[in-house]
This record gives structure tokens, sequence and C-alpha cells, in this order.
């Protein structure tokens, strides 16, 4: 019986590359919300945006130094991923990719449209088009690294992290893939922020999450984060509350597992909508301290609950919401779950893995 | 099974286009092509976008009323109205650019008015994961949406994962297939890339220079066999097997060795237990790489047997659809062994000896019993997907 475990982790945030930082900027209790300097025309515009980083000094492939910020953020947090999965390469036709986005490329796309409407046809790049389609990052960092199992992009909200890593457990238990890199990426950019502003959005984030799922039962002497036990997405004609309250259900019904046996659970819901059904389950979001990465919020939760059950540990902040504190160094089963704008809600339980 | 595409709405209409030879593509009229190296595009004429009954929002994409059509034909031919609203339903869609023709009109708005003045309901069915939620809105459903957005490989993939869910018991029912608009922003792209024909699209044909985009929809409703046979629906065809590879080549141009293609081919002909191909619905998109790619990864696939069995691409009739070719193509596939016909390869007049494959140059009754159906996509998306007659 095939069990996707989690193998590799990493991050692309604000706070910078890679799980460390994630984990200390969560357990320093700030926030990396404050004023946007990227848009001029969004005034007062507060979110997280990454700077500072050179990600062409993590991207060992120069050919990619054109590509849009979006494909870039993938290619790093790639990379940085494979490193700590102790891979040299996912090269070849048993891995395959799922990447995850909400908005795609929206910045090329935005200067592709300002290039035909104010220059004219004959002006436009190449690149601003085959850059700025959906599919741009996954088909980038396929070609970067080599991915021939099958590459494919999952369009959504904030569910299409968990979407992509279920069809990662699909094609690992099915279709006799070894390795699935699932990929999560965002960029911001001042169209979609002045959008998401007034439908009630407060902060935006951008980044990467990407995390290696092998199976479990052949891989030998690595390092393993925890195991996907259960996983559902859902969506209801009779209520947002009842797409999330069956996501969850089916998602534990799969682990095998009870409420009250999740430890901790990391949440992302629309503006103005509230955590419903977890039964006071302790729950906290990385989007409360970095602002919403769409597809990428959830990506983070689900790195951080993986941390979590490796370590066997919260970061400070969260761990003010574990009340039961005694059970320190036992966390089993961590759920990250989130209800889109649309209605649409997904969950995924992460596991303690218990068979090394 | 519904569809539309410039050779008409509905299978009907197209099969009949189709089986007389007659193409949908004419001058692009949805805006002003004069500026472009070609002018030429598959548009849907004649579309009457449909009543709304459900969805509350303002202003719908067109991409979306296409869907609500389509789906509504598939979901009526299947009988699966009924059936539909008791359990649980996977929406399984493809698209390359969703709602591409509300986000042109947004960024356009952006640019001419200002941000503040661009109406914000453009935005609420431009995002591609919309598409599906409608439907799922539209027609009262319950279940699951995912959106695939592999480039022109959409389509195939989305109904190759309602196959794979099907089969592995998740769902009983699946709504798939796949979906794009003409619009400006997409033909401009390929213009830009010297993708465009100035003339005609003419697949495998030694003189060919590029594609005709497209644009329409095609939806399937795939059904679990037992679940069709207990409530005696009327079973079009089977789906035998699927498969899928990336090239890990290049963003915009096919591996020139066909390998990873060949590979999706032998993983669909593997699933389905290798039976005989008797029709191969070839991506064809009458670029210089692509049909030199496909053909010599029929070749490596299907050896020997490659030069006889008939090969055929419908884009010379209804364009490129780009995120909605796989689908319409597999409902074409299906309508060839329906109707016992290999669809025609218009415009193929000189062999290419480096597509050196049985092109099908015009209607031809055939004894067709299964078919191969390959997409390939930007960024190296590569799929196939086997139909078989119901028997």
């Amino acid at each position: 019986m095939k069990r996707p475990v989690l193998t590799g982790l990493a991050s692309l945030c604000p706070c910078g590359p890679g799980m460390e930082l994630l984990w200390q900027f969560l357990a320093s209790g700030s926030s990396a919300i404050r004023g946007l300097t990227r848009f001029s025309s969004v005034s007062g515009a507060l979110g997280s945006e990454i700077t500072g980083i050179d990600l062409d000094d993590i991207i060992d492939n120069r050919s990619f130094r054109r590509a849009a910020d979006v494909s870039k953020y993938a290619l790093a947090t790639i990379q940085l991923a494979l490193r700590d999965a102790g891979l040299d390469s996912a090269a070849g036709e048993e891995s395959v990719m799922v990447t995850a986005v909400t908005h795609g490329a929206m910045n090329y796309t935005q200067a592709y449209h300002e290039s035909m409407v104010k220059r004219g046809v004959e002006d436009i790049s190449p690149i601003l088009f085959s850059d700025s389609v959906l599919n741009a990052p996954a088909g980038n960092a396929s070609i970067c690294y080599g991915i021939q199992g099958s590459v494919h992009t999952i369009v959504a909200g904030t569910a299409a992290s968990i979407k992509a890593a279920m069809m990662g457990c699909r094609l690992i238990h099915e279709d006799g893939i070894n390795r699935a890199v699932i990929v999560s990426v965002e960029e911001l950019n001042e169209l979609s922020f002045h959008c998401r502003i007034k439908f009630g959005e407060s902060a935006m984030s951008e980044g990467a999450g990407v995390f290696l799922i092998e199976d479990g039962s052949i891989i030998k002497g690595k390092q393993v984060y925890c195991q996907i036990s259960g996983y559902a997405s859902h969506i209801d004609p009779a209520g947002p509350y009842v797409s999330f309250q069956k996501a969850v259900g089916k998602a534990l019904s799969m682990a095998g597992i009870e409420k009250h046996h999740l430890d901790f659970a990391l949440v992302d819901m629309p503006p103005g909508m509230h955590t419903r059904h977890l039964d006071g389950i302790p729950s906290d979001t990385v989007s409360r301290y970095t602002g919403n990465a769409f597809c990428v919020s959830s990506a983070w939760n689900i790195l951080l609950a993986a941390y979590m059950i490796y370590k066997g540990t919260l970061p400070g902040p969260f761990m003010k919401r574990w009340e039961e504190k005694t059970k320190l160094n036992t966390i089993q089963n961590v759920i990250v779950c989130n209800l889109e704008e649309t209605g649409s809600a997904a969950a995924l339980v992460l596991s303690k893995q218990e068979h090394v | 099974m519904g569809m539309i595409t410039a050779c008409g709405v509905g299978t009907e209409d197209n099969w009949s286009a189709m089986a007389a030879g007659i193409s949908g593509i004419k001058e692009i009229e949805s805006f002003d092509a004069s500026k472009y190296r070609g002018k030429y595009g598959g548009e849907v004429h004649g579309f009457i976008p449909p009543a709304v009954e459900n969805l509350k929002q303002v202003r719908l994409d067109r991409s979306t009323f296409m869907l609500i059509h389509t789906v509504h034909q598939a979901l009526v031919q299947a009988g699966a109205s009924d059936a539909t609203q008791g359990e649980d339903v996977l929406v399984s869609l493809g698209t390359t650019l969703g709602g591409m023709l509300s986000g042109q009109a947004f960024h356009k708005e952006v640019i001419r008015k200002g941000l503040d003045r661009a109406r914000v309901s453009l935005i609420s069915d431009y995002l591609a994961h919309y598409q599906p939620v409608n439907i799922m809105r539209e027609f009262g459903l319950r279940g699951d949406t995912v959106t695939f957005s592999n480039a022109c490989a959409s389509g195939t993939n989305a109904i190759g994962y309602g196959y794979r869910c099907i089969r592995s018991g998740e769902y009983d029912l699946a709504v798939c297939g796949g979906y794009d608009t003409m619009s400006e922003f997409t033909f401009a792209g390929f213009n830009a890339l010297m993708a465009v024909s100035p003339t005609l699209c003419r697949p495998f044909d030694k003189n060919r220079d590029g594609l005709v985009l497209g644009e329409g929809a095609g939806i399937v409703v795939l059904e679990e066999m037992q679940h069709a046979l207990d409530r005696r629906a009327d079973m079009l065809a089977e789906v035998a097997g699927y498969g899928e590879s990336a090239d890990a080549y290049h963003m915009t141009s096919p591996d020139p060795t066909g390998k990873q293609a060949s590979n999706a081919m032998n993983k669909a002909l593997m699933d389905a237990g290798c039976p005989e191909i008797d029709y191969i619905n070839a991506h064809g998109t009458g670029t210089e790489l692509n049909d030199i790619m496909e053909a010599s990864a029929i070749r490596k696939s299907f050896g020997s047997r490659a030069e006889t069995i008939p090969v055929s691409s419908i884009k010379p009739m209804v364009g490129h659809i780009l995120g909605g070719a796989g689908a319409v193509e597999a409902i074409v596939s299906i309508l060839a062994i329906r109707n016992k016909a290999f669809p025609p390869n218009l415009n193929y007049e000189t062999p290419d000896r480096e597509c050196d494959i049985n092109i099908v140059r015009k209607v031809t009754d055939g004894n067709v019993k299964t078919v191969l159906s390959n997409s390939f996509g930007f960024g190296g998306a590569n799929a196939s997907i086997i139909l078989r007659e119901y028997v």
C-alpha cells in the first residue's frame, strides 16, 4: 500500500527563503504586514512583499533570468525543497509536478496589455505572452528541473494547494509515480490588489511554498516530516459552511480519525466568515502574519503543519492558542483547511509518520 | 456530449459540417485583425447566450455562457439531469485563459480610464476557477471542481482526470471538458510568437505556415459503467485509456524528437490494454515544429503501423481552441466512432516527408472502433486519451 509522506519542504515568503526563516518569523510573533512600496497607484496599501532577495542567487540555472517573478519564485523554492529532501535532481519520468496558482503572472499580463494598447501589436515581446499564461511557472519549472512524469497547473483560490496535494497523492497511488513536487506560487499585482481590497481583503502577500510527496512505503533512510493521511475538497449548493463541514468530515474519515484527535487546525477563511465545525480545536493561520497570498497561504499552512509535527512543537504565538500544553512533543494530527469566496472548501490532514 | 465550435452549436451541426468538409474558419470579426500577420479564426457565430437561472452574478464571461450551454446539452443527452442532483459530481474543466474576454476588458479599462474607474465586476468571471464554480451553481450540483490550465492539453487532462476519479471509485458521475474564447490578447500573443498562419491551417502539409485560432467548448458526461447501466443510460463510448507526460524542453517549442509525446501515447495504450487503434485524431496545429514532432511521436509509438493508421486534425475546420481543443477533439473522436467515418484533414495538399503518416484528405467511411486523440501544449504538456466503441 502506497503511503504519501512529505520529504522536502521550502517556503519563500516576505520574511525570507527557507523553512527556518518562516518558523523563526512566526515564533517571533511579529507581523510582516506593512505599507507596500511596490504600487504607487494604490495609496496606503498594506501587505507584505518579497524584497531584498536575489532569486538568481538561489536558482542555479541562468536561463530563466527574464522569467516573470511568479516563475522565479517557483524555481527558487523548488530548488530549496529539493535540497531539503537531499535530492540533487527531480529529473525524469518518475517525478510529477502539480502547481497551484490563483492569479498567475498578472504583472506580465498587465505589461502585455499595456504594450498592446499603448505601443501597438508590433512591439509586443513574445515572452510577455508565453510567460503570462497560467502554466508558465509549471512549464519553466519542469524545464529547469527536467520533470517529465507529468506537469499540471491547478487554478483555484486558497483551496488550490490542497487540490494540488490531492492530485499528487492520487498520481502516487494510481500512476506508478514515486515523487510529486507540489508547488504553490503567487505574485503581488496592483490590479488584483486593487480589486481584492474592494472585495474586503485587508492585506495581501506573495511568495511560494513547495513540498515533496514521496511514497513512504518504499523510501528508506530519508528525512520524513509527516504523512498525508486524509484529504478532500467539496462545494455544496447548501452553502459555504456545509462545503467546509463536508470537506473536513471527508478528510477526517479518510484519515481514520475523529475531530478530537486533531491537535491543531490551520484555517483560512474569506473576509467576514468564521471558523466553524472545528469544535474548539485550537487554530491559527500563517496569513494572519503575512497577509493573504491566496493559494500560497494554504501552502504555507501545510508547510507549517508538517514542521509542527516534525518538531513536536508550535511557534510561540500559536502555542498560546494551544490550550493543552502538556501535550507538547505529542503532536499527532494537524488539519489544514480553507474556505474560498467561491464557496469551495478543502481539507488536508497531516499526521505523524509512525513507521519510518 | 455538448459542443460549440466555429462549425456549429451541438454535436449534430458539428458532425454535419465536418462530414461535408466544411470549415468554420473565416476572417476575424470580433476585433480588428487587419494589423496582424493572420486574419482568420474559428469564431462561433449565431450562438445565443442561454438564459441563466441560478447564477446571481451581474456579469458573466462568454466562456461561462458557452459552458452553461454545452453542459446543458451534455446532461440532456446523458439523461443525467436528475442523477446529478442526488449525488456528488465532479466538474473537471480545462482552459488556457479562463474568462479572458472579461480580463481583457478590465485591463483595457484600467489603461484608458484609470484603476479607480475600471469596473471591478469584470474581474468576477475572469479567473479560471470561477467558471466550474458557475457550472456547479447554475446546475445546482454538489461535489468538487478542478480547473486545469495546462495550455492546449488542458481539455484532455480534464477528461483524463475525470476518468481516473471514476475508475478509482471516488465519483460515479463527472462533467468534464474544456473551453476557451477568441480574444485579441491570445491572438496578439500567438502573432508575436509568429505562430499564426497568414493563410490557412494546413496540418502536416509541406507548405504549412502556422495555426489558426478558434473558440468553443466541449463537454462530456463521464459515468461509471454500472451506474449508467442501472439508470439505463445510452452509452456513447467508453474511455479506454489515458496517458500524460511532460517534455521539460522549451516553453513554446515541442521537443523535436517527440519522445515524451510518444510516451504519453504509450501510457494511454498501456492503460487501455494495447488495443488496435483505428484512427488518430491528431493535435495537428499546422505549425512547422508541432507537426514534425507529432508525426515522429506517432511513428515511435506505432512503428510500421504508423504508415496505415488514418490520422487527421480537425483544426482546419474549427481552429485551435487551446484549452478546449482536447475536449472538442475527444467528442469528434466519439462522433467518428458512432458515424463510422474518419473526419478530414482539410487543406492537406502537399505531403511532407518529415510528416510521413497516413493523413485523411477527405471524409472516408471506415469501421472506426477505437480512437487515440492527442493534445500537446505550451510548457511541454502532453496528453493522450483513447476512446472506444461501447459494446
